[in-house]
């Protein structure tokens, strides 16, 4: 067991540098650097002074050693600074990850709960009417753009009914509270979540409708068990493992989608500072987003493997 | 979700002997409902596309600044947006863009997918392995994550966001068809065709490839739909289709502030029931040749 998480931690190494190879890359194709950002081309003897900084900052070094200097960097926690404000990429990720994560966390729990509780349903009532609803219901979650939902979600209950605000993590001007703060929150986890249940009802079904003709099902209905405890505890506890997985394929797709979900919403996440970022050609930020979503996937690809290994002591590593 | 459609517990009808594969493939995919639905639909969207200039009742992109942001009438069936322009005649044309944008995406995805998955799934060994470990670095980071920093560095245009979109989704079949040729590389078809000295592209492309059209089919098709929610989101950012050309995606990204969203929803109900239409019908299709073509699979 240790050995496999072992192993498997060094085999995300060689994907971890590749991830910086391929930012790194990419930023090095990015039109504007950090000079041209900090000169700007009025001023008098700009050519020199351009080339004078960019000899400090080791710009004209061939791109392979840039590289290493980026990634010495790199390693003690330096993402370097936006173009636009100065400011630590590190310090704005780490001012803007809360409210990612509250958003990003809750859309995933509605998803959770709400796919994995159809999934049961659809499967312990297969080919019955509500299968064929859930199914058909399931179909059009994957089908709606995220941005789409999101803007019915504002118009039917912001703008007609009140219920909730438009946009932004608080009202401005008032004082933080948690209750305002949760208000907020509904419809944006609402519309990075609903579209994603469909992925956990979907695996959820299958993995039951597998279990459920397992011999050992059979062998408890046989003995007269209560029906409730057949399903929570021999169905449920064996067809759930293989949803965990699942989680960890939602989380790239959670990324992306919050990007627009903070946008539409105005929530003041990393995946808004990244759309400003990109808006404004500001690569170190744009960078720094990048690379922090990539990693925080390969750990979560990492961590859901590990987990499915405690889970499921049948699965044999060697 | 395969399972659940009405074809698959009546799996017991007989057929008829030495019908072909694709004789069987076919019967399975017209007992498809919900496919045969998607396919209408589908068609019906790709001939309202084709024939947007005829179909067209003002010209998509002139303003006509005497009859801005009507509501649906007579004369504008779904209504005017905020410069004049005929919302109906925008959606057809608009079509014709986000259609085009997911087929051809999703050709370039599935043949950059097919060629690395055939070289790793045949070649095995180390090709396979630093082969799938470059995969596994694509498919590290949030595709649509990547897709918006790549379209930004190239600058938005229609060629770009095909392209962007084209080669960051191949992952998924390269696996699929990996895993395919590796579990076939040793079984005798194979050996036999090597033994008499076929060479590896003809193994790989007459031998090995008729295998997985099946599986491919289907996964380009999902790839499709998901091709055309990317260039949605894309162009719903600004990073897509640029104005004045109309795909569904930037239309509503007109649609985004309050006024409109309140005052005028017939210019983003629109074009986002034409994507998620689009899209349904689409996956329906996958779903039935699923079950036409890859029928073992579950999921």
């Amino acid at each position: 067991m240790i050995t496999y998480i072992l192993r498997r931690l060094l085999v995300s190494i060689p994907i971890l540098l590749g991830i910086t190879v391929i930012v790194f890359f990419v930023a090095s194709k990015m039109p504007g650097d950090a000079v041209l950002a900090m000169i700007s081309t009025e001023t008098p003897q700009a050519e020199d002074l351009i080339k004078l900084r960019r000899g400090q900052l080791g710009l004209d070094l061939p791109i392979y050693v840039q590289y290493f200097r980026w990634l010495g960097q790199l390693l003690q926690g330096n993402l370097g600074f936006s173009f636009q404000t100065g400011e630590s990429v590190i310090d704005m990720l780490a001012a803007r990850i809360p409210a990612t994560i509250e958003l990003m966390g809750t859309a995933l729990l509605i998803a959770i709960v709400i796919g994995v509780a159809m999934g049961v349903v659809s499967a312990l009532k297969q080919y019955s009417r509500i299968d064929y609803t859930f199914t058909f219901l399931g179909f059009a979650g994957i089908s709606i753009p995220d941005f789409f939902l999101g803007m019915i979600l504002v118009y039917l209950f912001a703008i007609e009914w009140h219920f909730f605000p438009t946009s932004g993590i608080s009202t401005a001007g008032d004082a933080y509270s948690l209750s305002d703060n949760l208000r907020h929150l509904v419809l944006p986890a609402f519309a990075l979540g609903l579209v994603r249940t469909a992925t956990f009802m979907r695996y959820t079904r299958n993995s039951v409708l597998e279990v459920m003709n397992n011999d050992y099902v059979r062998t408890a209905r046989a003995k007269g068990l209560n029906e409730w405890l057949v399903i929570t505890r021999h169905i449920l506890r064996n067809a759930l493992i293989p949803v965990v997985t699942v989680i960890g394929l939602m989380l790239p797709v959670l990324f992306g989608g919050s990007v627009i979900i903070e946008m539409i919403f105005q929530w003041p996440g990393i995946g808004l500072m990244f759309i400003g970022a990109v808006t404004a050609r500001d690569s170190p930020v744009i960078m720094g987003y990048v690379l922090f979503s990539a990693v925080i996937v390969q750990m979560s690809n990492l961590l859901t493997d590990i987990a499915y290994s405690f889970l499921d002591p049948r699965i044999r590593y060697d | 979700m395969s399972a659940v459609t009405p074809s698959q517990h009546q799996e017991t009808e007989a057929m008829v002997a030495g019908e072909g594969l694709w004789v069987k493939a076919r019967k399975r995919f017209l007992r498809h409902k919900l496919a045969l639905l998607g396919l209408v639909i589908l068609s019906a969207m790709v001939l309202l596309a084709v024939l947007a200039p005829v179909i067209e009742r003002y010209s998509p992109i002139a303003l006509d600044l005497g009859s801005m942001g009507q509501a649906p009438s007579g004369a504008h069936w779904l209504g005017t947006d905020t410069t004049g322009r005929d919302v109906w005649s925008r959606i057809v044309h608009a079509g014709q863009v986000s259609l085009s944008v997911g087929l051809v995406a999703v050709s370039i995805s599935t043949l950059i997918g097919i060629v690395i998955g055939s070289i790793a799934g045949y070649a095995a060994g180390k090709v396979d392995m630093v082969l799938m470990r470059f995969t596994d670095m694509v498919m590290a980071f949030p595709s649509l994550v990547m897709i918006i920093t790549i379209a930004s560095v190239l600058g938005p245009s229609i060629y770009n966001t095909m392209l962007v979109i084209g080669i960051l989704t191949w992952p998924g079949i390269a696996r699929l068809v990996r895993g395919q040729f590796l579990s076939f590389r040793e079984q005798q078809f194979v050996l036999a065709a090597r033994s008499i000295g076929v060479s590896p592209f003809q193994i790989m492309f007459r031998h090995l490839f008729p295998n997985v059209v099946g599986t491919v089919t289907v996964a380009a098709t999902f790839g499709m739909a998901n091709a055309i929610l990317q260039e949605a989101s894309l162009s719903f950012l600004g990073l897509g289709v640029q104005a004045p050309t109309p795909s569904w995606g930037n239309m509503l990204q007109d649609a985004q502030s309050q006024t409109i969203l309140e005052g005028m929803p017939w210019l983003w109900l629109a074009p986002g029931l034409m994507i998620a239409l689009a899209v349904l019908s689409i996956n329906f299709i996958g779903d039935g040749l699923r079950d036409a073509l890859d029928p073992r699979s579950s999921l």
